[in-house]
């Protein structure tokens, strides 16, 4: 399976949410099934001072839809990815003498929404708050009969621009900086990658859609 | 005295410069005075623009040991040389003559020399040892051993020989000893088998063991590998005091004790006669006891109770799956039994038996029970066995690590879900779908008897055809290749003729289906009520025709045309259960002895009779046409009579067809008389006795 992950335009005069609710009506309308709710959570975990001179900076990200894993995403150098059983939180906590989820920071990143099934596609819209505080609308579209990215770039972008307001024109600019991910076999660690990216700008202060 | 000093003593002094000795000469002969020149900066170059450079004055260490360099230590007796040593030591150098009257003590001297005199001493001894040593070492010359032990000693091959064998001879003692040791231990060893622990390692090495305060616990279950039940399967070690041949006792927990095995019963809704052959059960057992090499009571205990339980688990699972079977199966589960209503109307029942170890003994007569009927088992008993084994085998394999272990030395390795799920980041709804229904159990249980039942049925309907003039020869390569697969080969042959017709025909049975394959065509089977396999009676048709013109041509016949109906089109209108009785497929041989004559001889063949010949005969029009001239005339509207073949019993078939036929066609209206006569001739040949030559009174 492959999935893109963007962020959905809010057009003008609207909330997050009536957004969303306009995005649902029109999957329903499309012939989309509902499925479950999801929810894919990120949270920081900062090393304390006193038992590391260098600060380190790892996030945990963990997806409803992959309820047996975990992920773990480090600030700085996101090429050592790591995806783990959910058991790594018990060790995470074991090691609460070292790293703290970062108290500073208002609260969580989550991204809370509904799952819509139709044939071999998969769409997940949600809405991403980061500490209570509603940020946009993100929107997951997931391939789930091929696994090579790059066979199915086309298709995708036709199959997004079925239900974005604009025409689906670029790719995901994660999927876009990893040339190399575009040849391999799709894991579900670059969607985590891609969610993380948009959890990145949010942090950062960064308007989400950029167009 | 000094006086003969002045000569020898000029020499060191006067060696500084000339001038000082001149000094020396003018003052009186008597006192010597040593003058040196102030100690000038010795001038070592001089650059090209001038400048000097000076070197350095010599430190006092350096002095030193210029000085002593010159010391004959050898001389012990000094007194004669103090003066002069003294003045080249330049203890007063630098002074005027007069400043030689406060020189110091010279006893004082002496003994500081001394001491510098043995330090030197020692360490050129030291340098002197060292030097030799390292020419030892580096040249070998004297530290030679062997060479210093003993003149090179010319070869004595025998006495050579000599050592070696004793040297041999000792190692081998030593092997000798540590094989005497090794024995010994291994005899401990099978001794102490009938040990406790001893029982309880060689238990260790195939289950699985762990230790819960006193006692000593084992799990059988296959709850790591997504078994249902979790909390079956344990079990107890405890040590038996009274009997030392058995020092175990296995404690199983639960109802695990006894035989079990899977019935699989094939049976018909409807039974009508015929099918009555194709109802049998299969039945499989122990499972696993192949797989566990120690043979003790207690390894047979367990291995017993193992497989209960896999049983146990099997029809869990085929329970659980007969929800979600299509309704055309009518799947009905009775506690440990599941039924299902196959396609072919038959119903197949999966049932559990399982007799405990109480019961056992009561029941050893009846052969209701698995534990007596594994002697007597049907061959595809053992294929079903197998099968299932393979079946749960990848089924567990899905479900549970990729090298699984021993199925009978029970759970081990990572939770399934753990090891697909979590690494591999799976997603939610793979982890709900472990099962796909194509390859759920019940189905691949219901082709394997499906397929069972295709094969005994098709053998049964081959068997029918079979006759005294017909031999099928049948190559069944299922048990070679593999269960899911059957492919009968078919060839035919008739006693007493050459040939061997080898057909293009096989039955194949695959995945519950039976066809019938040619090289042209492939008929799917329907097994219901009659097996519709009419390709197969072409091939008959075509083999009995190919015998009856081999007879007829040794008749001298001449075979002028060969016709065959195979009946298709007659076929696909016809009803099925009418179309095999009936099935008309036929072929006409012409043959002719003369250019006016025809006989016509036709082969049928069909299930209800197997074949049957008839013959007819025409004459040909009273004036011949160009047809009959060049053999293409073909009577019309033959009226044919039946050869009777089925009066042929036993003894020589091949002679017995031919006079049949031959006075078949002889009794024919429009006959010839050359045909009579040989018909005539035919029959006294077959009664004429034996010649006397075969007997044996004139052979001896």
């Amino acid at each position: 399976m492959i999935s893109w992950v963007v962020p959905y335009p809010t057009p003008e005069g609207k909330t997050h949410n009536q957004a969303l609710d306009d995005l649902s009506k029109l999957l329903l309308a499309q012939g989309y099934e509902k499925d479950v709710p999801y929810c894919v959570e990120c949270e920081m975990y900062v090393s304390l001072p006193e038992m590391m001179p260098v600060q380190k900076v790892f996030h945990v990200i963990l997806d409803s839809d992959r309820p047996a894993s975990c992920f773990l995403i480090p600030d700085k150098d996101q090429s050592i990815s790591i995806t783990a059983e959910k058991s790594m939180m018990g060790f995470l906590s074991k090691l609460s003498k070292i790293f703290k989820t970062s108290p500073g920071k208002t609260g969580n990143l989550e991204v809370r929404g509904q799952t819509f099934l139709y044939r071999d596609f998969c769409v997940r819209a949600g809405i991403l708050s980061y500490g209570g505080v509603i940020k946009g609308v993100i929107v997951e579209a997931e391939l789930r009969s091929c696994s090579i990215l790059i066979t199915a770039v086309e298709l995708m972008k036709e199959f997004m621009s079925t239900f974005m307001p604009t025409p689906m024109d670029t790719v995901p600019s994660y999927i876009s900086s990893k040339p190399n991910i575009l040849g391999a076999m799709y894991s579900p660690l670059e969607t985590i990658h891609q969610y993380y990216d948009i959890f990145a700008s949010v942090r950062a202060g960064r308007s989400l859609v950029s167009r | 005295m000094v006086g003969d000093r002045e000569e020898p003593s000029s020499s060191p002094a006067g060696l500084g410069s000339p001038a000082v000795r001149n000094s020396g000469r003018r003052d009186s002969a008597n006192i010597r005075v040593t003058v040196e020149c102030p100690l000038q900066p010795q001038i070592s170059e001089i650059t090209f623009d001038g400048q000097e450079i000076h070197q350095p004055p010599i430190s006092r260490g350096e002095r030193l040991y210029r000085n002593a360099c010159k010391i004959n230590f050898l001389e012990e007796d000094v007194e004669d040389g103090e003066e002069d040593e003294l003045v080249s030591f330049g203890v007063a150098g630098g002074r005027p003559k007069e400043t030689r009257v406060q020189r110091p003590d010279p006893g004082q001297i002496v003994w500081s020399l001394d001491s510098v005199r043995n330090k030197l001493r020692s360490a050129h001894m030291e340098v002197a040892i060292l030097t030799d040593i390292l020419a030892l070492s580096k040249e070998r010359k004297y530290m030679r051993v062997e060479s210093a032990v003993s003149d090179p000693v010319e070869s004595k091959p025998h006495f050579n020989m000599h050592i070696k064998k004793k040297a041999a001879q000792s190692v081998s003692v030593l092997f000798a000893e540590a094989a005497n040791r090794l024995k010994r231990s291994a005899a401990d060893t099978q001794k102490g088998d009938n040990d406790y622990h001893h029982a309880l390692i060689n238990l260790r090495d195939q289950w699985r063991l762990k230790k819960t305060g006193a006692n000593v616990t084992g799990d059988l279950g296959y709850r790591t590998v997504g078994s249902a039940l979790k909390a079956a399967g344990q079990f107890e070690i405890r040590k038996n005091e009274d009997n030392s041949e058995k020092p175990l006792n296995v404690v199983i927990v639960g109802d695990l004790s006894g035989e079990c095995a899977v019935q699989i019963d094939i049976a018909f809704d409807h039974v009508r006669s015929p099918q009555k052959d194709y109802i049998d059960e299969l039945r499989t057992h122990d499972m696993w006891s192949k797989v566990i090499t120690a043979d003790t009571p207690w390894h047979r205990q367990l291995t017993a109770a193992q497989n209960c339980l896999y049983l146990r688990e099997l029809t869990m699972m085929l329970s659980a799956e007969a929800v979600n079977l299509p309704s055309s199966l009518s799947p009905i589960v009775f506690g440990d039994e599941v039924h299902y209503t196959s396609l072919f109307g038959h119903t197949v029942r999966v049932k559990l038996q399982h007799v405990p170890e109480s019961e056992m003994s009561r029941t050893k007569s009846t052969a209701r029970y698995p534990h007596n009927f594994n002697e007597s088992t049907w061959s595809e008993s053992r294929i079903v066995e197998m099968v299932m084994q393979m079946i749960m085998l990848t089924r567990m394999r899905d479900l549970s690590n990729p090298d699984i272990p021993i199925p009978a030395c029970g759970p081990l390795g990572l939770k399934n879900f753990r090891r697909k799920m979590s690494i591999q980041a799976r997603d939610r709804r793979v982890w709900k779908i472990p099962v796909t229904p194509e390859r759920s159990l019940s189905t691949e249980l219901l082709e394997l008897s499906h397929n069972l039942l295709l094969r005994k049925r098709i053998l049964k309907f081959l068997d029918e055809l079979v006759g005294p003039d017909l031999t099928i020869i049948i190559h069944d390569t299922s048990t070679l290749t593999s269960w899911k697969y059957c492919l009968i080969k078919l060839s035919f042959h008739t006693p007493g003729f050459d040939f061997y017709d080898r057909t293009n025909c096989a039955f194949e049975i695959h995945s519950g289906e039976a066809r019938f394959c040619t090289r042209n065509s492939v008929h799917q089977l329907s097994v219901g009520d009659d097996m519709e396999c009419h390709l197969l009676y072409v091939e008959m048709v075509r083999h009995h025709s190919t015998v009856m013109q081999f007879l007829l041509k040794s008749h001298r016949f001449e075979i002028i045309q060969y016709n065959a109906s195979y009946g298709f089109y007659e076929l696909k209108e016809a009803p099925v259960s009418i179309s095999v009785a009936n099935a008309l497929s036929y072929a006409i041989t012409i043959v002719a002895k003369s250019s006016d004559e025809r006989w016509l001889v036709k082969v049928v063949c069909s299930l209800c009779y197997v074949y049957r010949v008839y013959v007819a005969s025409l004459t040909a029009p009273p004036n011949p046409t160009n047809a009959v001239r060049n053999k293409d005339f073909v009577p019309p509207n033959p009226i044919f009579r039946e050869v009777d073949l089925n009066s042929i019993v036993g003894g020589d078939t091949r002679a017995k067809k031919s006079s049949m036929v031959i006075s078949a066609l002889a009794s024919l209206p429009q006959h010839s008389k050359l045909l009579r006569k040989q018909g005539a001739e035919q029959e006294t040949k077959l009664r004429r006795p034996a010649p006397a030559w075969t007997r044996w009174e004139t052979v001896v």
